[in-house]
């Protein structure tokens, strides 16, 4: 188990290395900083004392070692637009995304289990079929349209809840809906093809055999060990739902990390890209670390054998 | 889900509508994507009570044709999927092979060149990359493509690792015959169809990837009709026009779903063992 950790972490410490640098480079390829911060008729001694005290003046590598220094002390700078300690702004809007993330996904996994469950018990019903035509759909709609679809219908015509904002439960619905709507297709998907998987295994004619409820054999026998491809593209959802996350929140007006991560890039304001995709990074790494762990706890035979 | 041949006959007709449409732009479409008409703006659909039979779909904020624009957009979306898709086919075809016949270094490289990028939400890198190198179509190419050659390159790698142990390779490699020709003339034609099925769903993929980013105004630029950037659009006048937003979506939503069940009909094709279970992944 200790090994199996320490693994993991070393492999989450190279990613997070990797997509720190990629940012860097990126963002510094191109686009100076200095002109979008300085009025357009400032002198060239403006501009360089702005790149000095930036310390944009300094060569690339130099800059990538402050940078690397700076964050290994957790510092990522001052943002350029804001004039505030970047990783604090990105520490602001964190509990309105995971407000959103964590309220999207249960809602989701809520809707989607009973959903794959009695699609699958009651194969090729009409039940059966729509089950599975919803989620076709629900996973071909771009997340972006089924936002707008939503906003129109909820808020548009029949003006029940407001289009945009934070603040209320009324504000959380509708961006909860959209974000919630392609996990749960796949999730609906993958319960019922996992479900029908197993239930014609020995063991489930077995446990049928010995006179247990249908009710147990379902929810003990078949679901725990459907559960493990689910569990794993769960975890592959996790980056989409990251991904969704930026577009519903745009969408939405929602103030989350994706929104300001979105505004930062469009005003090449360095830091806070960076604190914010490092966050992001973290994030989403952290998510997979628990399904593998959530992998080992439902199959004993894994048992962390990495 | 029992597939019958028709839900396959039924879905290739979206699909191939929209080939046409983008071939035959210039000569389906009613009016220039591009021009708008300021005298005939926000137009509801023809059926609708102030429709007008000339704007079947209607018009956007600038007067210009809806139909128009969707039946061109279409070339876009298809041609960012189809071509970068192939890109990415063949780089994950490429690296897929040769990780799974040499093993050893050259395939610990590649597999952790994939745990990487499976490591990190692509949108987030897309996103990041676009924004710097600006907005362009070849740019947009490259950039989907890279975030479709995982998935080629780990189905071929377990397909081609399996192969190199069969008699017939074994065979191959005894008689002397050099790798790279064992690669093209055994490997390669075994494991090819594992490719277009993967490719068949990543196109429908990378169509919604495109819309998105170029909703989030790092796609193609404007005026090029594209379906992601007319949903835009349609955001900021969905109180004033439903039409705006409403089409383009339903035309990507209806070919990617068209694909997706294309691809589905291809996978049971290949593996029939596996018919009747739906998709797993």
């Amino acid at each position: 188990m200790r090994d199996f950790l320490i693994q993991k972490l070393g492999h989450t410490a190279i990613v997070v290395f990797c997509v720190l640098t990629l940012v860097f480079v990126v963002l510094h390829m191109t686009g100076d900083p200095v002109m979008m911060l300085l009025p357009p008729n400032a002198s060239r001694e403006e501009i360089d004392a702005l790149s000095r005290t930036l310390g944009l003046d300094q060569p690339l590598i130099v800059q990538y070692g402050r940078f690397l220094a700076r964050i290994a002390r957790g510092d990522f700078g001052t943002s350029l637009q804001h004039q505030q300690p970047a990783m604090g702004l990105v520490a602001e809007r964190l509990p309105a995304s995971a407000l959103l993330a964590v309220t999207a996904l249960g809602l989701a996994v809520a809707v989607a289990l009973p959903l794959g469950i009695v699609a699958a018990t009651r194969r090729g019903t009409v039940l059966d079929r729509l089950a599975v035509a919803l989620a076709a759909l629900g996973q071909s709609a771009p997340i972006f349209w089924t936002g707008l679809m939503l906003m129109l219908v909820g808020s548009v015509i029949l003006q029940l809840l407001p289009t945009s904002g934070y603040g209320t439960w009324r504000h959380l619905i509708l961006p909860a809906l959209t974000l919630a709507s392609y996990p749960m297709a796949a999730i609906a998907r993958l319960v019922r093809s996992g479900m029908l998987e197993v239930l014609d295994a020995d063991y489930v004619r077995t446990a049928r055999a010995k006179g247990l409820p249908e009710r147990r054999v379902v929810l003990k026998h078949t679901l725990r060990n459907a559960a493990l491809p689910i569990v794993t593209v769960v975890g592959l959802q996790f980056g989409l739902l990251l991904g969704g996350a930026i577009v519903c929140e745009m969408i939405f007006s929602w103030p989350g990390v994706g929104r300001l991560m979105i505004f930062a890039i469009y005003n090449r304001d360095f830091p806070l890209v960076e604190a914010a995709v490092f966050v992001m990074a973290m994030v989403f790494v952290a998510g997979n670390m628990l399904v593998d762990l959530c992998y080992a706890w439902l199959d004993p035979r894994v048992k962390l054998r990495a | 889900m029992r597939r019958l041949p028709m839900a396959l006959v039924l879905a290739a007709v979206p699909v191939t509508a929209a080939v046409v449409c983008a071939v035959l732009a210039p000569q389906l479409a009613p009016y220039d994507p591009t021009r708008g008409d300021l005298s005939a703006r926000l137009q509801p659909p023809a059926w609708t009570e102030a429709g007008r039979a000339a704007h079947f779909l209607g018009t956007d904020q600038l007067g210009r044709d809806i139909l128009s624009r969707i039946v061109f957009g279409a070339r876009v979306s298809l041609l960012v999927g189809v071509v970068s898709s192939l890109i990415g086919g063949t780089v994950g075809l490429a690296l897929g092979m040769l990780g799974g016949y040499f093993r050893g270094r050259v395939d610990s490289v590649i597999a952790k060149l994939i745990d990487i990028q499976l490591a990190f939400p692509f949108l987030l890198i897309a996103i990041t990359v676009i924004a710097v190198l600006g907005p362009s179509l070849p740019n947009l190419l490259v950039i989907l493509a890279l975030s479709g050659w995982v998935t080629y390159a780990r189905v071929v790698r377990g397909q081609t690792l399996s192969l190199r142990e069969t008699d017939f390779i074994q065979a191959a490699r005894g008689l002397g015959c050099p790798a790279w020709r064992i690669l093209l003339t055994h490997v390669l034609p075994n494991v090819v169809s594992y490719a277009l099925v993967i490719m068949t769903t990543e196109i429908g993929r990378l169509i919604v990837l495109e819309s998105t980013l170029s909703f989030l105004g790092l796609g193609v630029p404007p005026p090029t009709p594209s379906w992601g950037l007319s949903l835009a659009d349609g955001k900021e006048y969905l109180i004033r026009g439903w039409w705006l937003a409403t089409f383009p979506g339903l035309a990507i939503m209806l070919v990617v779903l068209c694909m997706n069940v294309l691809g589905d009909g291809a996978r049971d094709l290949l593996e029939p063992r596996r018919r009747g279970r739906g998709a797993r992944e």
